[in-house]
């Protein structure tokens, strides 16, 4: 039996910063509160008040610009690297013009139970910042364009909308970054013909940054000639030194390179709020050569540097998006280890350190990824596994080559797709050099659900889906058949939602700042949100795989081939939630090939479903603006516990409004037979047609503290990825230290667990969650 | 050769059941009948029913399928009487909860070899296999002769979990084609092995000594049963036994652990219900008593 308290001392007691002042800094971004700083949306709407007529990517410039000059400049006592989104650590900006909270938003985000954003000036911003964007946003305009049966399908719980909320982004940086300063780029605009809007507007928010990093030399400058401690002054000189040099010219050593990359996160991510945050990508390829040179400090100003991330949560979310992403984790993503653009394996000391770091420091942000190929040197999975081993789930493990292999199939260069890595969750992408945008995700138990009542959701008694017919007349094939149509009808629903939400972008938010940063956007002249980079994607992200294609599987076998119950008699115990078939349901729970459990039956309905959607999704034409093509990932953040909220009771025995199964994932509790049947189950998807698939297994703690069983662990991983498969995490925790975390939560506010491709404060999920990741089953 | 044998569990990703991720079949029946035995449905060469009373739901769909009438109804749930039961599982094969289950399952070599060769990738992997463990494997020789050919043929790692309780001539027949023994060595004294396993250890012994004049491997396995088989004396006498096998080196202690809810929910006595596992202290003693004679220890499979 597993000692909660042990092992909670265990977990704390891995916590060790290189030294006083990153363990002070650390402490002080942990304990902070998380609050909502107005002071962007105070100068944004200043702006938009007065600025006049621009065209819109001049008129975002000029925003960017009189942001720059005019927000605060701070700088937590002691840090080594400058530059911050909001007022202060943790003290989160909104941004109206994209989606502006009212008042009763704010007051539920200030007194939410879970993950509240405190802010005491909710009357003047519903006055001044609700007041001027009532209308305006890109939130509303995106509500007031959608068709009617788009809006009914978002309301039925059907599919959910990332971009009404947040702005694409969804990228990492690539080479580029480390490589060039803003005064090359800005001579490569000048070389290149004039009258071209975006490239005028990409001019001036690279002037923009310069200015925001000199703000930021001269207040340094001051704080040195005013500071006593010796060591702190010249500490502050360097500091003062540094953002006169970057990010206007190239770094040059590996401080240099970490305040140059901050600037340029910083000036992202207060430009406009990208979903996924930004990331740093291969932060030990990039980082490489500086390192080289600098050893000796490396590991302090990285930890430094860890805690950038962890003092800027996510932009408060409101209604369907905090929902389906409850989390104060923005998804920004290191990736340590994976292939160098030649093929051969990039794992480099750095690789190591970063892995140190993140074990040392244990922070919610920033999220990594151990990058495995065939190339990759054991001992890097063998130290990442020691680090899940006291675990808060971090760091999630992904198959590299997979990753090429995907990135190729949607036709990016061999060298490209190489470089490239996961951001967010579990999402490839060409690092630097594409614009993938995640636009939702879709229900698909909720999809059955309509399919056995003939069009109809039965929560709301709208007919919001096509008429299939009744199911009590259909073999299996034709049911399957219904489920896919409806399918097909939701999907093509979604994907025209998206050309109109994507050209909304394209006319109301260029962001000419990003645009910089990714290739080709200055060399072809065009902003990244209207199709200036390089390769252009756009992705609906699959939810309930192990949900449908276990209650797809108890349908087959219960139904048609056991005879054991009628349609009728499933569809009025999945009517009555099973309320006098409770002997039914536990037969469909615990009778039935399920997911998971390396049983063909269920497993390649799960194939088959995955397959169908793919095919559907990519089925369509590039997007309008972007010319993006259509992909499919299988990630879920939160969304499986609301989009379970919004479904009925399935065939598998599910009740209704449970959560559904997560990612790629078994059902949770369903997959008996033990982490090799699961992997073996989920190597038989076709991960590389789809961008990301995301698995998530709870291990017993005891597995991972034994150095052999660990290395048995690593050659499972290993065949798992030879199988073809994606990703895998784990969380390490006894369901007893869950347990009596969820009785005592002020005694475990430490605890983080795995919840989806993100780790989070175990006490602040929601119960619905929380209870989800106890029942997820435990691999022993 | 029969085609078929008796099995009561499969444990895929093992990992103390030899080098490498096993997958270990577990056959069922034993000669022996240890008092501290933790796999009880192995014991036994014919099915036996598991009944897991807190799955239960008063259903009640096993109650009028019973043709001898081994259950019966009490409260919200049901009691066995063992005795009428003939273990025809056709309860277990109604309850929706998987409260009534059977131990024991009858099987095809082809199927057990389709199951074996679905981990493949991860003995590919890991360089693992195969492992043979009971019940007492050698119980059913010929259905594991079988096994153990074909998975040769595959180039599957073979290892054997075993008591070493089999006639010597079954045993040296087999003996060939199994590339690991995971031997268990209880109890050196005759007359208190025969207490408390049930049968003499003169097979057990010879079997052994045959087998370290091969170059096969082995592991030796000692289960440490409190006031049984960590008495001052069995040790002595199993480090004299070991010492005069030359290619003994290791060790590995399997320290008890209470199986009684398993007994009981098989509806079988539990000899053992009193007994603690040795604390950590006094597995460290015993881990330094093999040491200091020379022998490599470790703790657990």
């Amino acid at each position: 039996m597993a000692d909660p308290k042990e092992e909670m001392r265990i977990r704390k007691g891995s916590v060790r910063p290189v030294n006083e002042r990153i363990a002070k800094l650390r402490e002080e971004s942990v304990n902070k509160e998380v609050k909502i700083s107005t002071e962007r949306a105070r100068l944004i709407t200043e702006f938009y008040m007065n600025s006049g007529e621009h065209p819109a990517p001049i008129k975002r410039a000029l925003a960017f610009k009189y942001l720059m000059e005019n927000v605060s400049i701070p700088v937590e006592e002691g840090q080594l690297i400058v530059g911050m989104r909001g007022t202060g650590p943790k003290e989160v900006p909104t941004y109206p013009e994209v989606c502006c909270h009212d008042r009763d938003d704010l007051e539920l985000l200030n007194t939410r139970e879970n993950n509240p954003y405190r802010s005491d000036d909710t009357e003047w911003y519903h006055r001044e910042i609700r007041g001027y964007w009532e209308g305006k946003s890109v939130r509303d305009e995106i509500f007031r364009r959608m068709s009617d049966e788009w809006l009914d399908a978002y309301e039925g719980g059907i599919f959910t909308e990332f971009m009404e909320q947040r702005v694409p982004g969804h990228t990492a940086g690539g080479e580029r970054i480390f490589r060039k300063g803003l005064r090359e780029i800005i001579r490569d605009i000048e070389g290149k013909p004039e009258d071209n809007n975006e490239l005028e507007a990409m001019k001036i928010a690279a002037e923009a940054m310069i200015t925001y990093a000199e703000r930021y030399a001269e207040k340094l400058e001051r704080m040195a000639q005013k500071e006593k401690n010796e060591k702190r002054r010249e500490e502050l000189k360097r500091m003062s030194e540094i953002c006169r040099k970057v990010p206007a010219h190239p770094p040059e050593t590996f401080w240099e390179a970490l305040q140059h990359y901050w600037f340029i996160h910083v000036g992202i991510v207060t430009e406009s709020n990208p979903w996924d945050s930004f990331s740093p990508g291969r932060l030990d390829q990039h980082l490489y050569s500086f390192y080289e040179k600098d050893r000796e400090v490396s590991k302090e100003l990285l930890e430094a540097f860890w805690l950038k991330f962890n003092n800027q949560p996510a932009p408060p979310k409101t209604g369907v998006t905090a929902h389906e992403s409850n989390t104060y984790n923005d998804f920004a993503k290191i990736n340590i280890g994976g292939l160098k653009e030649d093929g051969s394996s990039g794992v480099n000391e750095l690789s190591y350190l970063l892995l140190e770091v993140l074990g040392e420091m244990r922070t919610l942000q920033p999220n990594t990824a151990v990058l495995i190929s065939m190339n990759t040197e054991n001992e890097l999975m063998d130290r990442a596994l020691e680090a899940v081993g006291p675990g808060f789930g971090e760091p999630p493990f992904f198959n590299h080559d997979l990753t090429v292999k995907m990135l190729e199939r949607q036709g990016k260069s061999p060298e490209d797709a190489r470089c490239g890595g996961v951001s967010g969750c579990v999402e490839s992408g060409a690092f630097g050099k594409e614009c993938y945008i995640l636009t939702g995700y879709i229900n698909l138990p909720k999809v059955l659900e309509i399919a056995l009542n003939n069009g109809t959701d039965p929560m709301s008694g709208k007919k919001i889906g096509v008429e299939t017919g009744e199911p009590s007349d259909m073999n299996f094939s034709e049911i399957y058949e219904a489920f896919l149509e409806q399918l097909k009808h939701f999907v093509r629903i979604k994907i025209r939602g998206n050309d109109v939400i994507e050209k909304i972008y394209h006319e109301k938010l260029p962001v000419p700042f990003l645009s910089l940063w990714i290739e080709d956007c200055v060399d072809s002249g065009k902003d990244y949100n209207c199709g200036g980079a390089r390769y252009n994607t756009q992705y609906v992200q699959i939810v309930g795989l192990g949900t449908i294609a276990d209650s797809l599987a108890s349908v087959e076998h219960n139904i048609f081939r056991e005879k054991r119950y009628s349609m009728e008699q499933l569809i009025k115990a999945l009517e009555s939630d099973f309320k006098n078939d409770e002997k039914m349901r536990q037969y469909l729970i615990n009778r039935t090939p399920k997911y998971g459990n390396d049983d063909d039956l269920a497993d390649h309905i799960a194939v088959s479903v995955f397959n169908h959607c793919i095919e559907m999704v990519e089925g369509y034409p590039p997007s309008h603006v972007r010319k993006a093509s259509r992909r499919v990932y299988g990630l879920p953040t939160t969304v499986h516990v609301y989009f379970g909220s919004m479904c009925g009771a399935t065939p598998d025995g599910r009740h209704a409004g449970k959560p559904l199964s997560e990612g790629i994932s078994p059902v949770q509790g369903m997959d008996r037979k033990g982490i090799g049947a699961v992997f073996r189950s989920v190597g038989k998807l076709d991960h590389f047609k789809s961008g990301g698939t995301l698995l998530n297994q709870k291990l017993a703690p005891d597995l991972l503290k034994d150095d052999k069983v660990r290395i048995k662990l690593r050659d499972l991983m290993k065949a798992y990825f030879r199988m073809g498969s994606h990703h895998v995490q784990y969380n390490a925790v006894s369901p007893e230290l869950l347990r009596e975390a969820q009785n005592d939560p002020d005694e475990y506010r430490d605890l983080m667990v795995r919840v989806a491709g993100y780790s989070d404060h175990f006490v602040n999920l929601p119960k619905g969650l929380q209870d989800e990741i106890i029942a997820r089953t435990e691999q022993t | 050769m029969p085609s078929s044998g008796k099995i009561f569990d499969v444990k895929r990703f093992a990992v103390h059941d030899g080098p490498g991720i096993r997958t270990t079949l577990f056959l069922k029946g034993c000669p022996m009948e240890c008092h501290w035995c933790h796999n009880p449905e192995g014991l036994d060469t014919e099915d036996e029913l598991f009944f897991f009373h807190e799955r239960c739901i008063g259903c009640e769909s096993c109650l009028s399928i019973c043709e001898t009438k081994a259950l019966n109804r009490r409260e919200n749930t049901i009691t066995i009487e063992r005795k009428r039961c003939t273990g025809c599982g056709k309860c277990a094969e109604l309850c929706p909860t998987e409260a009534l289950k059977m131990a024991g399952k009858t099987i095809t070599t082809a199927q057990a070899m389709e199951i074996i060769k679905r981990d493949g990738p991860y003995y590919e992997t890991s360089k693992g296999g195969v492992t043979f463990s009971g019940g007492e494997p050698l119980l059913q020789h010929d259905f594991l002769a079988k096994l153990v050919k074909d998975c040769k043929s595959e180039g599957i790692h073979i290892a054997l979990d075993t008591s070493g309780y089999a006639e010597p001539k079954i045993f040296e027949k087999l003996m060939e084609d199994i590339d690991l023994f995971l031997y268990d060595l209880k109890i050196i004294d005759n007359d208190i092995h025969r207490k408390y396993t049930g049968v003499s250890n003169l097979y057990v012994l010879k079997n052994l000594k045959t087998l370290c004049e091969t170059e096969k491997e082995v592991w030796i396995r000692f289960p440490v049963i409190p006031d049984i088989t960590c008495t001052d004396s069995n040790m002595e006498d199993m480090i004299d036994f070991l010492s005069g096998l030359k290619r003994i080196k290791k060790i590995s202690l399997l320290s008890f652990h209470d199986a009684g809810e398993k007994y009981a929910r098989l509806g079988r006595v539990y000899a053992m219900g009193s007994t603690k596992a040795p604390k950590r202290d006094h597995m460290a003693e015993i881990r330094k008593k093999f040491e200091s004679r020379g022998f490599a220890i470790t703790e657990g499979g």
